[in-house]
């Protein structure tokens, strides 16, 4: 039992993730309590490194940059892509009616993104039995990305307190925003084309 | 009954309490749970951490697979520490006119970026030959040797085999690229040859006359407009320019003849500027097999020492592949014009060309 009149101290990353895993709503309290931002960063940077090692394995594309840039690059990139998809998010929930904090999203997206951190081993396993085809990598991918999108729902619905249904709607609503606005852009792209079209013919 | 004494304090009299129960079960149960859970999830983080290992090691070991000294017992760990399989076959397409790029950047197609592909795929490890996809009718001189020198480096300095496929068209200069192959692989229909060279000039006096142009340039030396079209050629001037011809001829032959293992002298009579088909270039000796892509990545697989049908590497970089895309949508979409007016421009100024001008100009 605590002792009366001092604070309990801050979770540890394990015990944190412990929580994520089997208590998410305990996780989420923990999470507002002591804003482990620690925890947020290590665990992008665990998804950045395995996607990226995968990836070279793979024979990507960048194989002819340094190892080590394609690594910083790639922890570097996760963590803003983290922070900024955390803002945004966050404005989303927050015109949903939702209350909680980007911080506290920005941590619990980052123990979202540890599923990709099943891929490097995944990758070894398949070069081990030599299974390259790309079936089976496509079928992982697709079942990683899905995981991800289904932590990431729970964790906008624990962090902002707002039903299940309520955090998909806001996990799918910047993605339709950004369809309608590539659309648009489309639209006003081909019309402004047709008109300078018409008017040369003319 | 005692008396009370009214000075003594009456204390209430309480029941004693019984001892507090020992701590159920259940929170031992989830206390050693949770530790369970916790252990398990370091368990997790310590393989997580190893496979972070094997993979940087497999990468940073780069070259040849593990265990090829015959030292390892574990033949499931050599091959889980090979940082990679067979090899590749790089595979670069050629294809229209062969040029120098307008502006040099890396994502254009031209000559340079051509040589540069070749030679970047030549210098990775993985890649074991190489298949030069040509489909087209030649181009300026420089251009066209450009490439053919990065593929002798390659063939020469990093002892790789490069074998040439060829689509619709191989001629002049793009035939000049596939005879410095080690093989050519061409479809029965394919036009090969035209091996020969031209000076493309226009002569466009009568047409300025008409319109009322004269031309008065002021030079150095009397042939420092030399090939004008503003107005006839000299004889000495078609001599001077019949003497390049001549010997940028003889550079096309030595090519083809060093190329094709053949004396020039045999080279030379099909050597007039005409155009065979696959089959007959066959019989000619001026190719090596009928057929097709796939035929040509498994010659190249097979003279790289890679077994079964070998994976394909295309340019190093698909990032340039994206931005050549995109460049050439625009350029299409905002200058429409762009590509008959460089052509223009070249005829203007006369190009020396190992190119085939049975094709549009």
């Amino acid at each position: 039992m605590p002792t009366p009149g001092l604070a309990a101290p801050a979770p540890g990353y394990l015990e944190l993730l412990e929580e994520f895993v089997v208590d998410p709503r305990s996780a989420a309290r923990l999470v507002r309590q002591y804003k482990p931002m620690r925890a947020g960063f290590i665990s992008f940077v665990a998804a950045a490194l395995s996607v990226a090692l995968a990836e070279r394995l793979a024979g990507s594309a960048f194989s002819a940059v340094p190892l080590g840039i394609v690594i910083a690059l790639a922890c570097l990139w996760r963590v803003l892509a983290g922070m900024t998809s955390a803002a945004v998010f966050h404005m989303a929930a927050e015109f949903g009616g939702g209350e909680g904090s980007a911080e506290g999203l920005f941590i619990l997206f980052g123990m979202s993104a540890l599923v990709w951190t099943m891929l490097l081993p995944a990758a070894l396993i398949m070069r081990a039995l030599a299974w390259d085809g790309w079936l089976v990598s496509s079928l992982m991918i697709t079942s990683l990305s899905i995981a991800q999108l289904v932590l990431k729902a729970r964790s906008l619905r624990d962090n902002y307190g707002v039903s299940t249904a309520a955090a998909w709607g806001i996990l799918v609503l910047p993605y339709v925003v950004a369809v309608f606005l590539v659309v648009a852009v489309v639209m006003l792209f081909v019309a402004g084309a047709a008109v300078a079209f018409m008017h040369v013919v003319r | 009954m005692d008396d009370i004494k009214p000075d003594e304090p009456q204390l209430p009299h309480s029941e004693p309490q019984p001892a507090a129960p020992p701590a159920p079960a259940v929170e031992s149960t989830s206390a050693a749970s949770r530790g369970a859970r916790r252990g398990l999830l370091g368990v997790l983080a310590v393989l997580y951490a190893c496979s972070i290992a094997a993979a940087m090691v497999l990468l940073l070991r780069g070259g040849g697979p593990g265990g090829q000294d015959g030292k390892s017992f574990l033949p499931g760990a050599r091959r889980l520490l090979a940082p990679s399989k067979e090899g590749v076959v790089g595979w670069v397409p050629i294809r229209g006119t062969i040029s120098g790029s307008s502006s040099g950047r890396p994502w254009e197609k031209g000559a340079e970026q051509w040589a540069k592909r070749v030679l970047d795929l030549g210098d990775k490890k993985e890649v074991k030959a190489i298949v030069l996809d040509i489909n087209s009718p030649g181009g300026s001189v420089g251009a066209v040797q450009e490439v053919y020198q990065a593929i002798l480096r390659v063939r020469n300095e990093k002892k790789k085999p490069v074998v040439a496929v060829v689509g619709d068209i191989a001629a002049s200069g793009g035939y000049y690229l596939a005879a410095a192959c080690d093989k050519i692989v061409v479809h029965p229909g394919s036009l090969i040859g035209s091996i020969g060279v031209i000076f493309n000039r226009i002569e466009a006096e009568p047409l300025l006359k008409k319109i009322g142009i004269t031309t008065e340039p002021i030079k150095s030396g009397k042939m420092k407009d030399i090939g004008s079209p503003a107005r006839p050629m000299t004889k000495e001037e078609k001599e001077v320019l019949q003497a390049i011809i001549d010997d940028t001829y003889g550079q096309f032959l030595t090519a083809v003849a060093e190329g094709r293992k053949m004396p020039v002298d045999k080279v030379r009579p099909m050597a007039d500027g005409r155009i065979f088909n696959g089959a007959q270039a066959l019989s000619l000796g001026l190719v090596d097999q009928l057929g097709d892509s796939r035929d040509a990545l498994l010659l190249a697989g097979k003279l790289g020492g890679i077994p079964g049908k070998p994976k394909i590497m295309r340019d190093s970089d698909s990032f340039s592949s994206v931005l050549e895309l995109i460049d050439s949508r625009m350029s299409d979409w905002l200058r429409p014009e762009a590509t008959l007016l460089r052509r223009m421009e070249q005829l203007s100024y006369g190009t020396l060309e190992y190119r085939w001008t049975g094709t549009l100009p």
